[in-house]
C-alpha cells in the first residue's frame, strides 16, 4: 500500500502533476514520436526550453516564442496586436496544453509563423515537458 | 441596519437582473452598441441577415454562438473588432486568408471559420453607414486603419504613439479607448 502511494507520488512529480487532459496530450506526441523513431526514448524538459527560447530569426517580427510569450515561460506575454497571453507554465495557468484539438491549433499557427515549417511531435512534446516543469 | 441591508441586497438584485435583462434584449455588447453609435448608423444589418427561424429551430442559437466564436477565436491575439467598421467583402477576403494574417498563421478548422464568417458578414457596415462613404466599390481594405472613416477620426495622433511598448499597434484600440467608444485615457 505504501510502495504504491510512492510509486503513484513519484509517478506525479516525473511528468510534473500532468492532469488527465495533459497526460493524454502527451501520450498523443509520445506514440507519434515513437512511429517517426522506433529508438524515440522519451521527452526532454532540457531539449524544450532550448527550443522555446531558440532565436529562429526567420520571420523578423516573431523570432522566437519567446519573442511574444517572453523568456519567463511564469509571465504572462503578449500578442503583437498588444493582447495578453496568459503564462505558459503549468503551474501558473494549469489547463494548459490538456485539450488536443487546442494544443495542435496553436503549434500549428505558431510553428508556422515562427520557423515556416511544421513541429514534429518530438518538439512539441518536448515543449510541452519544459512548460509543465515550470 | 438590518432593513438597509436587505435594501442593498434588493436594490443590487435589481441592477444585476436588469443588467441580465437589457444584455438579453439589446444583444450586442457594450462595446459593440457604443461603437455602432460612434459611427452613427445601426450595427450593420444585425439580425436583419439572421433567418427567421421556424419554431425550434436553432438559427438564433447560431447566430449567438458566432460571435462566441469571433469574440474567443478573433479575440485572443487582438481586440475584436465590431463588425460593423468593414464592408462585407473585406471580413470574406479577411477570413479566406486567415493562414497568412497579417504576417500570422492564424488559420481555424473549417467549421469555425465558416461560423465566424457568417457573423461577420450579417454584422458588417450596411447601406447608408458612414465606413462606406469614399470607399471605392472596388477597394476592400483588410485594416480598419485604411478606412478613410478611421484616418479622418485619428488625424492628430502621432505616429510615435503607436510606437510606444505599452501600445505597440494601431489595432490595439482599448490601449486608449476604453470600451464605452468615446474619447480615450492620454
Amino acid at each position: 500500500m505504501k510502495k504504491a502511494a510512492f510509486v503513484s507520488f513519484a509517478a506525479c512529480v516525473l511528468v510534473g502533476m500532468a492532469s488527465a487532459g495533459q497526460q493524454s496530450v502527451l501520450d498523443h506526441y509520445a506514440a507519434a514520436a515513437t512511429a517517426a523513431d522506433p529508438g524515440f526514448g522519451g521527452f526532454s524538459a532540457n531539449r524544450g526550453e532550448a527550443f522555446f527560447l531558440a532565436q529562429a530569426n526567420v520571420n523578423p517580427d516573431t523570432a522566437s516564442c519567446s519573442s511574444c510569450h517572453t523568456s519567463n515561460p511564469r509571465s504572462p506575454g503578449k500578442t503583437r496586436a498588444g493582447q495578453r497571453i496568459e503564462p505558459m507554465a503549468v503551474s501558473v495557468t494549469p489547463d494548459r496544453f490538456s485539450d488536443l484539438a487546442k494544443v495542435e491549433k496553436w503549434f500549428r499557427r505558431n510553428c508556422d509563423t515562427v520557423l515556416k515549417r511544421e513541429c514534429t511531435a518530438m518538439e512539441k512534446g518536448d515543449f510541452i515537458a519544459f512548460m509543465s516543469s515550470q | 441596519m438590518r432593513t438597509s441591508s436587505a435594501k442593498l441586497a434588493l436594490a443590487a438584485a435589481i441592477v444585476v437582473l436588469a443588467a441580465c435583462v437589457e444584455n438579453e434584449l439589446e444583444g450586442p455588447s457594450l462595446t459593440d452598441k457604443a461603437a455602432a453609435e460612434t459611427i452613427g448608423g445601426s450595427p450593420g444589418g444585425r439580425g436583419q441577415a439572421a433567418v427567421v427561424p421556424a419554431a425550434g429551430t436553432a438559427a438564433p442559437i447560431t447566430e449567438k454562438s458566432g460571435e462566441q466564436a469571433f469574440t474567443s477565436e478573433c479575440g485572443a491575439c487582438h481586440f475584436a473588432f465590431p463588425p460593423q467598421f468593414l464592408p462585407v467583402r473585406s471580413w470574406q477576403a479577411i477570413m479566406a486568408g486567415l493562414d497568412s494574417h497579417f504576417g500570422e498563421n492564424a488559420s481555424l478548422d473549417p467549421d469555425t471559420a465558416k461560423q465566424i464568417t457568417e457573423y461577420l458578414v450579417a454584422n458588417a457596415a450596411g447601406p447608408g453607414s458612414p465606413v462606406l462613404r469614399g470607399l471605392d466599390p472596388q477597394d476592400t481594405p483588410l485594416r480598419i486603419t485604411e478606412t478613410r472613416l478611421w484616418n479622418r477620426i485619428h488625424h492628430e495622433i502621432r505616429p510615435s504613439v503607436y510606437d510606444r511598448s505599452d501600445i505597440k499597434s494601431k489595432a490595439n484600440c482599448l490601449a486608449c479607448h476604453n470600451g464605452s467608444g468615446a474619447g480615450h485615457d492620454d
